[in-house]
């Protein structure tokens, strides 16, 4: 069934809409597409079940697996569902849903996938060129650039609340471009946005987003001879009315042209500073390379990587990225070795795979090649693994690039002090008795509309995608549970609504414990971050309906003869006791509990065992009468 | 043996675009005339006060040949310094550099401007023309139209306040002489 979630079609087969067929060849031309198809790709929101994907790319009969890590509902009424390809060789996968149109990408091992909407039930599945290009300055340099301070390194767990506007500014030849590669500029926005907080996501940077915004202005005056310098400078005055319009903290420059070694160019700042925040990145790389993660890294003042790490970069200071260079059990010194399986950090820098050069590894050194070179979606971050291998370094050559993001992410969000209205949430450690889940509402700034009072919802369920499968939990700016409604995954969506009824609203995936769920350490430390609950054991009695729709809920069990000795306590999320009683027999083994007098909402009947033990079961009242 | 001579300066000063001797604004040194002011192909300039070895081009704007712009590009240990002077009219005569602007770049006034840059695509700094400082200059002395080659120097203030300790908050480009041929793009 998951080899239809592609449906493929020929050229010939298929009825183009105006423009399509032109587009078609475009891409069929560019130099940067290895393959174009035409497709018809499965909604993600009806393919997906839990949260888990499974699909064909076509022509090739290997099966990926995708667990979803990131759904959200973006305030343009876009809905996103970005996930992690758990099956051999590992990736990424995007898909957006905005108009009417789908919009996406698959990084697969070294192959990324671009999905652009031709019209509302067909795309093109583009396969990108990401053969090593040459461009120079990658080798290592000997002489070491002066640094500013040491590398103090202490882990960053700074988790304040951070929405970062960064607007694009595209040249109208610029548009044109994206437009037809991409079928839609507000699509490759949300594209660009996505991979930022996807990495944000994988790197353990949590409560920290980039919302991103667009617009065309013409008339630039670029530099004679395109120089990327000049041009960025000119670019800050250039940008000026438009960032103050946008409200936007850090600036992007999209333009047409193709300038000479570079994909992006960014300012460095060594600490937040509202003047450079400025960045140039060209459409052929904004996505599949992540060139915009990566320059809006700099904007951060994260750096590439160390000479260590084959860069060029020996500043001590501690926002480096990260090479991982397995040189494998018992190398030589004297032969020259074939690194495969090496992956980078998003701040790190290509290489050229022709190239032999030394590598230092516990004090030997030894000629390496780099033959793999695959940008993994992540900031270095000591306390995150990729394939079982740290992406960053807490000792030595300290890299941790989240750490920096952590750090800076809310000054940075207020380099512009207009705000529109935002929410987030956080909650309290996953493994105590309860759990409190707290909004963060930011108001708009005036006259912006999203004023208060405000009124915040609180739902969960299994897939992420909310809407009809959602249930309620229920409102206040403050949630608590006595234990998880799900476990080891479920999502939480905080909704909230104003007084002039503007819904702005954060979903995120609580992720506790392997089956069963206890508090055992996950696989990926994270800093202050989903560790799991304990809550269940094997139950003795099983509930139904759930969620209740009328007035009783009914408990079975084959162990009929304890039953008449059972009592039960409903509380609510709070904890509050709510009612109690002995309940009555509806038939056989089969009692019921009345709870007509409930309203809709998360509660928990606790049954009281005759031998003094308790059983804890939640439910949910649903009524929609 | 004097008339061959008088021949042969002749002879040059019809291939070379005439220059006039008219007195620069902001000028100390005399005007070499008939000796190359340094070797083609090459620029000499000191930075704050030091020798900047850096490598320098110059290229005609594009399907303009009225206008060229220099670029010159060094390391200092391994950040990248990114020198340019635009907008300079491909004709003898003496320019104030000014500061540059959205929409100044095409009025035949040269501006410049310095970035320092780490490993490709970190701007730690630009340093652009404080106008504050006065003699602030680029002279063409000759220009051969046939050849495309441009003699002339140039004297530039720049300032950039920066974080970075151990970057400079200005640079100083004086004594500068250039004798390149331009390209065409």
């Amino acid at each position: 069934m998951f080899a239809q979630f592609f449906t493929e079609y020929q050229s010939n087969q298929f009825q183009w809409p105006s423009g399509g067929l032109t587009r078609y060849q475009k891409l069929q031309d560019t130099t940067f597409s290895k393959s174009v198809k035409i497709v018809s790709t499965e909604d993600v929101r009806t393919a997906q079940s839990n949260g888990l994907l499974s699909f064909q790319l076509p022509g090739d009969t290997s099966t990926l697996q995708v667990e979803a890590s990131l759904i959200s509902e973006d305030p343009t009424t876009a809905f996103i569902w970005s996930g992690k390809i758990t099956s051999a060789p590992g990736g990424y996968v995007t898909f957006i849903y905005l108009d009417g149109k789908t919009a996406g990408f698959i990084h697969s091992g070294k192959d990324f996938y671009e999905i652009s909407p031709i019209d509302s039930n067909h795309q093109f599945l583009v396969k990108r060129n990401n053969d090593y290009n040459g461009s120079g300055g990658c080798e290592t340099e000997e002489e070491e650039p002066p640094g500013d301070d040491d590398c103090l390194y202490e882990p960053s767990d700074n988790t304040c609340p951070a929405l970062i506007t960064v607007l694009l500014i595209l040249t109208p030849e610029a548009q044109d471009s994206i437009e037809n590669k991409y079928g839609s500029v507000d699509l490759f926005a949300l594209l660009g946005q996505t991979s930022v907080n996807m990495a944000f996501w994988n790197s353990d940077i949590p409560n920290k987003e980039i919302r991103v915004k667009w617009v065309t202005k013409d008339s630039f005056p670029f530099s004679p001879g395109l120089d990327y310098v000049a041009d960025l400078t000119t670019f800050k005055t250039f940008a000026e009315p438009e960032r103050k319009d946008n409200n936007a903290d850090l600036v992007v420059f999209v333009p047409h042209v193709d300038y000479e070694e570079i994909g992006g160019y960014a300012n460095l700042p060594i600490s937040p500073d509202p003047a450079r925040a400025f960045s140039i990145v060209e459409i052929n790389y904004f996505l599949n390379e992540y060139v915009l993660a990566h320059e809006l890294g700099h904007n951060f003042g994260c750096r590439h990587n160390w000479p260590l790490d084959y860069g060029d970069d020996n500043t001590d200071v501690c926002s480096h990225g990260k090479r991982y260079i397995p040189l494998g059990p018992n190398p030589q010194q004297g032969p020259i070795h074939d690194i495969e399986g090496s992956w980078r950090t998003m701040m790190a820098i290509p290489v050229d795979p022709e190239v032999t050069f030394i590598y230092t590894f516990d004090g030997l050194d030894y000629s390496v090649k780099i033959i793999t070179n695959e940008v993994i979606l992540h900031y270095s971050n000591p306390a995150v693994s990729y394939e079982g291998e740290p992406t960053g370094r807490a000792l030595g050559k300290v890299a941790d690039n989240a750490g920096r993001i952590r750090n800076v992410g809310c000054e940075i969000s207020e380099y512009d002090d207009v705000s529109e209205l935002a929410v987030n949430f956080s909650m309290t450690d996953l493994c105590t008795d309860s759990v409190i889940f707290t909004s963060f509402i930011t108001a708009p700034t005036s006259p912006l509309p999203g004023v208060a009072p405000y009124t915040v919802y609180w739902f969960w369920n299994t897939t992420g995608i909310f809407g009809s499968s959602q249930q309620f939990l229920g409102t206040g700016d403050t949630l608590t549970l006595l234990a998880h409604p799900e476990c080891p995954v479920y999502w939480v969506k905080c909704a909230v609504v104003s007084d002039d009824n503007v819904v702005v609203s954060r979903i995120k995936k609580i992720t506790l414990a392997q089956v069963p769920c206890s508090c055992n350490e996950e696989e990926r430390p994270a800093r202050g971050r989903e560790v799991p609950k304990s809550i269940s054991k094997a139950p003795s009695f099983s509930i139904f309906p759930n969620p209740v729709a009328q007035g009783t809920l009914f408990v079975q069990t084959d162990e009929f003869l304890s039953l008449k000795t059972v009592a039960y306590k409903i509380t609510d999320v709070g904890g509050r006791e709510i009612s109690n009683g002995i309940p009555e027999t509806f038939s056989g083994s089969i009692l019921s509990v009345p709870v007509a007098g409930l309203a809709n909402g998360l509660y928990f009947l606790n049954l009281l065992l005759p031998e003094g033990t308790q059983e804890i079961h939640k439910f949910i009242i649903n009524k929609t009468y | 043996m004097k008339d061959l001579f008088m021949s042969i300066a002749i002879a040059l000063l019809a291939l070379t675009t005439s220059c006039s001797k008219s007195k620069p604004e902001a000028l100390v040194d005399p005007i070499p005339v008939d000796t190359a002011i340094t070797e083609l192909g090459t620029v000499s300039v000191l930075k704050n006060g030091e020798p900047w070895n850096a490598s320098f081009y110059a290229k005609y704007y594009i399907n303009n040949l009225g206008r060229f712009f220099i670029s010159g590009k060094g390391f200092n240990n391994s950040l990248e310094e990114r020198f340019s002077v635009i907008d300079i009219p491909a004709k003898c005569g003496n320019y104030l550099i000014e500061r540059s602007g959205l929409w100044n770049g095409n009025n035949n006034i040269p501006q410049a401007g310095l970035g320092i840059i780490l490993d490709l695509d970190q701007e730690l700094n630009y340093y652009s023309v404080d106008t504050t400082r006065a003699n602030q200059y680029l002279e063409i002395l000759r220009y051969d139209s046939v050849n495309h080659i441009v003699e002339g120097r140039f004297q530039t203030f720049l300032e950039g306040p920066t974080d970075y300790s151990f970057l400079p908050d200005s640079v100083a480009l004086t004594e500068g002489k250039f004798h390149l041929k331009i390209e065409k793009q």
